[in-house]
């Protein structure tokens, strides 16, 4: 891992929760709910493997924490699925 | 859960880190693990809840001001970054800089603190609280149980700050220093999950 | 015994024992008036030997913990108990308080024991667990000062181990909880409030404190496993204990007039109370996987291990079976909370107290460790008492789930009475498995008079 590398990651980072941000005003629907919940993803992901420093390691570890994300993602996205805003 | 193989690799701590196990001391990684299920358990509860009063929901996250949640986020992602920076600057010896992007992450956190406390001040003068109503039982106790993993991250990063100064931590002996880091980055991935389902969906 | 001023935990650890044949005596007493109602009536009514069997258990294991306390601490500071004098003045002040209040539960109306004992002066009786006289209570406060005190100042001009302060700070948790017990507000929803920071503070907090630290001491000793990984995983079990436990305290507000989110809190908090509990069976079992000795005392071992697995059942299985809000709806106060109680309480303290003393006793009397023949009796003793009380703790489970169904749940629920009616088989088993426990005890005690090859002390 590079300065430089860590230097973009955060970009990416900065550059999604503008977006969710954005979206925080859009109107409700099952689109935006997926794309809120796949830029939380990719956002915990980089944290568990970049900066958790996850990535490479071997077998349970990645796979533990990247297990907690998807479940509760999954859930939260079931849930809303189930009885999406009004 | 694996133990009995990992733990022996902690007495290696002073090894070059080969990719084999996490940075940072595996009892702080049994810690995160343990601390991740109890949000997990809490965000899973508030999702079902929700179910159950979707309307009542709805109104009520309009109430919550979403600039200071995103603004929040990128507090915390920021700090989780010089943590990340300060932990590179270490292991490259760089320990003054090291020290400085310990600061700057401090920063951060205090920042996060303020504008969380700004928010809550809003809503107690309102007379907002835990009986209010369900979505409100669920914000302040949700965020409020962040909040002092918040403190506590805050106050592990200032003891990594005298560390770092004291020259204890140098590379083959990162474990002290990435432990630290490892756990205030878990409190920022706890708040990339909390952020959207509290404040931006609905 | 390294240093002469561990002697003092010998008498502790006897009293400690003794105390507990009579809890269990009143226990039988007890499981015989659950199915012959007029047993031993008027001489010991129910009630009666219902205090005897829950304040002889409490006080029995806080002798045991103090002898653990006179034991571990000097060891662990390296120096001579502060005041040996001290230590065996209060076992003896404390001994006497706990025979008389005994005696007076036994002998007077507790209305009249609390007239003459000043209950009108500060009222602090009447409460299950806390039904000690004023007097008794003082004296508890002052034996526990005198203790802390003594076992503070030993720590203090000695070394500073990770776990001599985790002890002491469960010790003095112990004694901050137990001043709960001197406030009893006259609304009785602020009466439970605080109740409960006794009783669940103390078990599913402070206690668990004393109880990891005691069996960090025993594995260290008999595995030889590096002090610095030991205290390691204890440092994280305490945190956990302490994050879970003191908010779970909600799983006791959810009926009785508190505001509504402890339903929240008290379910998702307590929980993941057996998170620390499954911690600890982990850890134990990791370490003796570890070992880097073969200690001569395998039945230390061999508590050591088996209060892992009983707390974890007994506290972390038995205790999430009925721990969210809308199972406890059901379930509260039935004999499911009887099962989880007997075997969390066995599992978690009885077992630890027992462990320290398996280890301690031995070296205490001269040696490293009890003679082959000893030890297998002690083990015999482990096994009839773990398994009855694994035994005793499904009766109880079956007996609470049909009580539950037939008095709770179903759509013609029967009476409270003719329900008992209804399990009376369950609690004649629970009676004839209690009559095996007590002969494992039997078995226990006797492990300390058999003689045979024994190793000269370490
Ligand atoms: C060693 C630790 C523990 C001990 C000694 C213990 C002991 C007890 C006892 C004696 C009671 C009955 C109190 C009364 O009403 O008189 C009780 C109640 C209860 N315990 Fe525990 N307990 C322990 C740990 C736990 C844990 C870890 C949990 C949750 C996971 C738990 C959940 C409960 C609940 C929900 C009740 C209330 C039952 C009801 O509503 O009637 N306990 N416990
Ligand atoms: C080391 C062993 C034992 C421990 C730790 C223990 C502990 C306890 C505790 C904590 C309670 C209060 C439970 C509650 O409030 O729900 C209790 C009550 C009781 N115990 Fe035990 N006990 C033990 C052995 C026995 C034995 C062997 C028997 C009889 C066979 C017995 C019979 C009873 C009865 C009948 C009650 C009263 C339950 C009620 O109020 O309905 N106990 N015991
Ligand atoms: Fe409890």
């Amino acid at each position: 891992m590079t300065t430089r590398h860590i230097d973009l990651l955060w970009l990416f980072l900065m550059f999604a929760t503008a977006l969710s941000w954005w979206l925080a005003e859009a109107s409700p629907g099952a689109g935006v709910t997926g794309v809120v919940l796949a830029l939380a993803f990719l956002k915990g992901r980089t944290v568990a493997l970049d900066f958790m420093g996850l990535r490479g390691v071997r077998r349970p570890w990645p796979w533990l924490v990247g297990g907690w994300l998807v479940v509760v993602l999954a859930v939260i996205a079931f849930t809303f699925l189930q009885a999406p805003a009004a | 859960m694996d133990t009995s193989a990992t733990m022996t690799l902690n007495q290696d701590d002073t090894v070059e880190a080969a990719p084999l196990a996490p940075p940072g001391d595996l009892a702080v990684w049994f810690f995160i693990l343990a601390e991740l299920l109890v949000f997990a358990v809490f965000f899973i509860a508030y999702a079902v809840a929700r179910t159950h009063d979707v309307a009542l929901f709805a109104v009520m996250q309009q109430t919550l001001d979403p600039d200071a949640g995103a603004l929040n986020t990128v507090l915390l992602v920021s700090s989780s970054w010089c943590v990340a920076r300060a932990v590179l600057a270490v292991d490259g010896a760089r320990l003054r800089t090291g020290a400085r992007w310990l600061l700057a992450a401090l920063a951060c956190g205090g920042g996060f603190l303020l504008v969380k406390g700004l928010e809550y001040a809003d809503k107690f003068a309102e007379g907002i609280g835990l009986s209010t109503n369900t979505f409100y039982m669920f914000y302040l106790s949700l965020t409020f149980f962040h909040f002092m993993h918040v403190v506590l991250g805050m106050l592990v990063l200032a003891v990594l700050w005298h560390g770092v100064r004291r020259g204890h931590y140098r590379r083959g002996r990162l474990s002290g220093l990435e432990s630290g880091a490892v756990y205030w980055h878990m409190v920022d991935l706890v708040w990339l999950v909390l952020f959207p389902l509290v404040y931006v969906l609905h | 015994m390294q240093y002469q001023s561990q002697a003092v935990a010998k008498p502790y650890f006897i009293a400690a024992i003794g105390l507990f044949v009579g809890q269990i005596l009143f226990g039988l007493i007890m499981g015989l008036q659950y199915v012959v109602g007029d047993f031993l009536f008027p001489e010991i009514p129910f009630n009666v030997a219902r205090m005897v069997h829950t304040n002889l258990l409490i006080v029995w294991l806080l002798f045991g913990f103090m002898g653990a306390a006179y034991y571990m601490i000097p060891e662990e500071a390296e120096t001579e108990l502060h005041s040996p004098k001290l230590a065996i003045a209060m076992f003896w002040i404390f001994l006497v308080a706990g025979a008389l209040t005994i005696v007076g539960y036994l002998t007077v109306p507790y209305a009249t024991l609390a007239e003459l004992t000043g209950n009108d002066l500060l009222e602090t009786m009447g409460r299950e667990f806390l039904e000690q006289p004023l007097i008794t209570k003082v004296g508890i406060v002052v034996v526990a000062l005198a203790f802390l005190f003594n076992i503070s100042m030993t720590v203090l001009k000695g070394r500073k181990t990770s776990i001599a302060l985790v002890l002491l700070l469960g010790l003095w948790g112990l004694a901050v909880f137990f001043l709960f017990s001197f406030y009893n507000p006259s609304n009785p929803v602020l009466d439970k409030y605080f109740w409960w920071w006794v009783v669940h503070l103390w078990v599913e907090g402070v206690w668990e404190l004393i109880l990891g630290a005691l069996l960090a001491f025993v594995l260290i000793k008999v595995t030889g496993v590096d002090r610095e990984v030991i205290e390691k995983w204890l440092y994280v079990i305490i945190t956990l204990t302490l994050i879970t436990g003191i908010i779970g305290t909600g799983h006791h507000y959810f009926w009785i007039g508190t505001p509504e989110y402890w339903q929240w809190w008290g379910s998702i908090f307590s929980a993941l109370e057996p998170i620390p509990f499954f911690a600890m069976t982990v850890f134990a079992f990791n370490m003796v996987n570890r070992r880097r000795r073969e200690h001569p005392n395998k039945a230390a071992t061999l508590w050591a291990l088996g209060t892992g697995v009983m707390a974890f059942l007994g506290a972390g299985v038995w205790g999430f079976l009925h721990t969210l809000a809308p199972v406890n709806y059901y379930t509260h106060g039935s004999q499911i909370t009887a099962a989880h109680g007997h075997m969390a309480f066995y599992g978690a303290y009885v077992m630890v107290v027992l462990c320290i003393i398996s280890y301690a006793m031995p070296v205490l009397r001269g040696r490293a460790a009890n003679s082959n023949k000893a030890q297998v009796m002690e083990m015999w003793s482990f096994w009839l008492m773990t398994i009855a009380m694994v035994f005793i703790t499904l009766f109880l489970t079956a007996a609470g789930i049909l009580q539950v169904w037939l008095q709770r749940f179903s759509d013609t629920p029967m009476s409270f009475m003719a329900t008992q009616d209804q399990i009376s088989l369950f609690y004649w088993m629970r009676e004839w498995t209690g009559v095996v426990f007590l002969i494992g005890l039997v078995v226990y005690i006797a492990s300390f008079f058999v003689k045979g090859e024994t190793r000269a002390a370490a």
